[in-house]
């Protein structure tokens, strides 16, 4: 049993068998983009991921079922809530699950998200907003937003540039933290996660973040070298109960996660904050 | 032609003791700009409300609980939902309520809506976008049409120009019903009535109403004799399942309401729908005050 009280709020299930079923893209962007090492590639299996975490110190790891574009468009694909339930239920002590939105789901997908939380105990939502190509802001998202806030659970959005996965689907960066602000004003209530630092956008996502108690930031998919001095001194001082450790694994690998973040010499009291307390009480986790 | 069935879709409750409530616009308003004469004037008891229906043939009607205005701001106003609740629990068999929406509620106002359609039987929502400024496609008002459709409950939203209420406090027009469009086809499953007919914009609002099988018009707050003739085709022919008979009473008298609708020369079957019939259908709602009314709209 893990006691680090360390926690991942943003990674993947990425089994050899959900590898199998996701586009072809997947391969490519991992393995020439982030150049990653051949197993994060092909798949871990979920024991190597929990050694991963055990090598990592990583106590608990949210996994997203996530929803990636509109179906039937090129290089969409999602993950079924189901085949995270199951792995969320067979460690409830290691993994928790994260309810992805497709905001064409319509009312289905609100009657959808509610039952993962009351059923399957998932403990938010996640958003990719450039995979449908509308801003955080659009109307679109806004009745996911307002059932998360009745639920009071907290949404993941990302936000930040996005790449180009699929060249039969080049998406459009939406993640500007300006429409955070837009959804943070509108409804004070949400608990808004916004996953991916942000950059290039950083320093206005750190404004996002200050000026809105329930706005908070995900250090994933960047590793720990790349955060940019401002984001580490916002860490370590005027926003270390605003910042939450992930790395939207196989992206960051845990290991390369933990050598940098090392290196970044945080303060006493602001690394425990990152790495699991800011969470906790972002989450109501015990 | 006097055995039809009448629900009035778009009613509000005006007793002394609301008019009272209401901001000082609302008597130059509906004395000078509506010329609202008499009783209604100052305002009437519940049962005086239901007798001046029931002498101008309607025997049922949906009232509203309005949210008007962001709270704070000069001239806003809104009326408790206890006062409908409780000519609804005088009346059960004549009126049921509609739920105003305040986007500013947030989470809130949804808990609010989701108690009044679950533990008190209103059979809808009902919105003033004029009143916020924000055209009907604006998100802020997205999470009351999820709750909304959720519930399977319409929401009835003001559409076409606004009047100038307040003096002090004019509202810019946001009603365009490509904004109705734009929701409708965001949430599909949302039921829409289009409150207001839709002027200047009448054909527009047709044609929104004709494209999506959940939107629907009424024809409330405008004396019947001035409706646009392509509405009145539109009732009598390829829309007559798709419009609501509404007064937005003490705006029209509900007297006049039903005569003039009656000189319209509208099918009776055509008439039978716009007068009950498709309220009924669109609200899940049957009244049965009297004799069981049928579907069709005849008592």
């Amino acid at each position: 049993m893990m006691t680090t009280g360390w926690i991942d709020v943003s990674a993947n299930l990425f089994t050899p068998e959900v590898v199998a079923t996701r586009p072809e893209w997947t391969k490519r962007f991992h393995a020439e983009k982030n150049k990653l090492p051949q197993e994060l590639v092909t798949g871990t299996t979920v024991e190597r991921h929990l050694e991963m975490m055990d090598e990592a110190g990583i106590e608990r790891t949210f996994l997203i079922a996530a929803k990636i574009g509109r179906r039937g468009l090129p290089g969409s694909w999602e993950l079924d809530v189901r085949t995270v339930a199951d792995v969320v239920q067979a460690h409830p002590d290691r993994f928790s699950g994260l309810y992805g939105v497709n905001p064409y789901d319509g009312i289905a997908g609100l009657r959808e998200l509610e039952h993962a939380v009351s059923e399957y105990g998932f403990v938010g939502a996640h958003l990719y907003p450039h995979w449908f190509e509308m801003a955080p802001d659009h109307a679109r998202y806004y009745p996911f937003y307002g059932k998360c806030a009745e639920l009071d659970v907290p949404i993941q959005v990302q936000v930040g540039y996005c790449r180009v996965y699929e060249p039969q689907q080049r998406l459009v960066s939406v993640g500007r933290p300006g429409s955070i602000d837009v959804v943070a004003s509108h409804l004070p209530e949400l608990k808004i996660l916004a996953i991916h630092v942000g950059w290039p956008w950083t320093e206005e996502m750190i404004s996002v973040a200050d000026k809105h108690e329930n706005v908070y930031i995900g250090t994933d998919r960047h590793r720990p070298s790349r955060w940019g001095s401002s984001l580490v001194h916002y860490i370590n001082t005027w926003g270390r109960d605003k910042v939450i450790f992930g790395t939207d694994f196989p992206v960051v690998p845990y290991d390369v996660a933990m050598r940098e973040l090392e290196d970044l010499e945080l303060r006493d009291e602001a690394l425990p904050r990152l790495m699991g307390d800011n969470a906790r009480r972002l989450y109501s986790l015990e | 032609m006097s055995d039809l069935f009448v629900i009035d879709a778009v009613c509000n409750l005006f007793t002394p003791e609301i008019r009272d409530s209401r901001p000082d616009w609302t008597r130059d308003f509906h004395s000078q700009k509506m010329k609202v004469a008499g009783d209604a004037l100052d305002g009437v008891s519940i049962d005086q409300h239901v007798d001046l229906m029931l002498d101008a043939g309607i025997d049922a009607a949906l009232l509203i609980a309005p949210k008007m205005g962001r709270r704070g701001l000069e001239d806003s106003w809104e009326l408790d939902p206890s006062a409908v609740i409780d000519a609804v629990d005088a009346y059960p068999e004549r009126f049921r309520g509609m739920a105003g929406i305040n986007p500013y509620d947030g989470v809130a106002g949804v808990r609010e809506l989701r108690t009044l359609v679950e533990e008190y039987g209103f059979v809808g929502a009902h919105l003033y976008p004029h009143w916020f400024e924000m055209p009907p496609d604006h998100p802020r008002y997205y999470p009351f049409y999820a709750k909304c459709a959720e519930l399977g409950v319409p929401v009835q939203m003001q559409v076409g120009r606004c009047q100038r209420y307040s003096r002090s406090r004019p509202m810019p027009d946001v009603g365009w019903p490509g904004a109705v469009d734009r929701l409708a086809c965001h949430i599909p499953e949302l039921t829409i009535v289009g409150i207001h007919v839709g002027w200047p914009w009448t054909a527009e609002m047709i044609s929104v109403a004709d494209k999506h099988e959940n939107v629907y018009i009424g024809t409330d707050a405008y004396a019947p004799k001035y409706l646009d003739p392509e509405l009145v085709h539109f009732i009598s022919t390829w829309g007559s399942h798709k419009v609501l008979f509404g007064t937005d009473w003490p705006v029209i008298p509900f007297d006049r309401a039903v005569s003039e609708t009656r000189d319209l020369g509208i099918p009776d079957e055509a008439l039978g729908r716009l007068f009950a019939g498709n309220t009924m259908s669109v609200y899940g709602w049957t009244p049965d005050a009297g004799s069981t009314p049928a579907q069709g709209g005849a008592r």
